[in-house]
């Protein structure tokens, strides 16, 4: 009888795991870097809806916003929100344009380190092609429906603005499902692509500011 | 004798440039409360999530503010940029402040300053008034605050807050308009500084 509980016990304890994340091994790894890096040099354009969630622990719900993003190689961005407000934000090169609702203003990441890794971390993670960044530790993940990166920061003030990254590939296709950014307190944005398309010719007005 | 009408009317200038416009000609009565309530940010099951534009000194900057009342006298202030990183993140233990996190840039002990006055004085919930000032549309309570004053301006009849003033003896410092009011929740909040050019507008989302 205690042996049969035991296994029951086992039983429940594996059904649980089976959900879980498990460390890649080194052939899985090595599949999914060459899975990713074919998709980011394959890809010149993306276009995609997304849907953001902002997660503060103390929050009742999370703060959801949604909009569109492009992407054109080698390095331009277009984040746009449009529910529930309006919000552009152009990453090209050392420069960030912003339009706030129609107040439009441009930074210039050049003279600020934090943020040419942000805009690099930006970029990189929408093409999926973070493995060649030496800034982060990695590790490896695996699960039924996808593989699993996640990046910690190794400077030390890059990890007071964010504790770590993560990047959810789909397990056929190797391209970003979702990106999770996690903040140092533990609370965590969460973006989530839909409707993409690759390789589309980009509007010529999408990145005019 | 002329002399003496001309010094007369130079000291009721200088006496009434002195006072504060905002009582200027009315009369001060007892306060009809010993206490009353702000009823903003006062509902623990809501979340308060507003778009934010800062002006300051011609700058403009823009985020995401969120509050949220987490106990019978805390309340949580975050504010986040529009993609989600969070700049700072406060907690006001009646009015006491403890900074949970801020951003290395941020964290400028004139600013965190500013930036606590302003939010005591928008969270600020019960009030102990000593004096109010009746007027035809609207009735002012004056409320000590350090080495201030707060005046929360209710409209009459309708007993809403409309606006929360702090002053020194003399001048105005801070206004903070509550507008498209309802169900004590105000959709649009503003928030002028009279001694920086520092003005925070805030709509709800």
């Amino acid at each position: 009888m205690k042996k049969l509980g035991f296994l029951l016990l086992l039983w429940v304890c594996s059904q649980s795991l089976l959900g879980q994340d498990k460390s890649m091994t080194e052939a899985q790894r090595a599949q999914l870097m060459v899975q990713v890096n074919e998709v980011a040099e394959t890809t010149s354009t993306i276009h995609t809806n997304f849907t953001q969630w902002k997660h503060l622990d103390f929050l009742t719900n999370d703060i959801e916003t949604k909009g569109k993003m492009i992407f054109q190689a080698p390095d331009k961005v277009r984040w746009e929100y449009n529910n529930p407000y309006s919000y552009v934000v152009i990453f090209e090169g050392d420069q960030l344009h912003i339009d706030d609702g129609g107040k439009k203003s441009t930074i210039d990441m050049g003279s600020s380190a934090l943020f040419q890794q942000m805009n690099e971390l930006i970029v990189n993670s929408v093409k999926g092609n973070l493995f060649s960044a030496g800034d982060f530790d990695r590790s490896f993940y695996v699960n039924e429906q996808w593989n699993k990166v996640v990046f910690v920061p190794k400077d030390e003030k890059m990890k007071q603005y964010i504790a770590a990254f993560e990047l959810l590939f789909h397990k056929e296709t190797g391209m970003v499902h979702q990106v999770k950014l996690i903040e140092p307190t533990n609370d965590y944005t969460r973006i989530v692509f839909s409707d993409r398309t690759l390789n589309r010719p980009v509007d010529a007005s999408a990145f005019h500011h | 004798m002329l002399q003496r009408f001309i010094i007369s009317c130079l000291l009721v200038g200088v006496l009434q440039s002195c006072s504060l416009g905002l009582t200027r000609g009315l009369v001060a009565q007892p306060p009809s409360e010993v206490t009353f309530q702000n009823p903003y940010f006062a509902n623990t099951a809501l979340d308060y999530v507003y778009k934010a534009q800062l002006q300051v000194y011609g700058n403009s900057f823009g985020g995401i503010m969120v509050v949220k009342k987490t106990g019978s006298e805390t309340h949580r202030v975050v504010f986040t940029t529009e993609m989600g990183k969070t700049l700072f993140d406060f907690e006001f233990q009646k009015e006491a402040l403890q900074i949970r996190y801020i951003i290395e840039a941020l964290d400028r002990k004139l600013l965190i300053g500013v930036l606590e006055n302003d939010f005591k004085m928008m969270l600020s919930q019960t009030q102990f008034p000593v004096e109010m000032f009746p007027k035809q549309d609207v009735t002012l309570y004056k409320v000590p605050d350090d080495k201030r004053w707060r005046f929360y301006e209710f409209s009459n009849p309708s007993d809403q807050l409309k606006r929360i003033i702090q002053t020194s003896r003399y001048k105005k410092k801070v206004v903070i308009n509550f507008t498209e009011i309802s169900d004590d929740r105000a959709k649009k909040i503003k928030i002028e500084h009279f001694n920086l050019k520092l003005t925070i507008d805030l709509y709800s989302l």
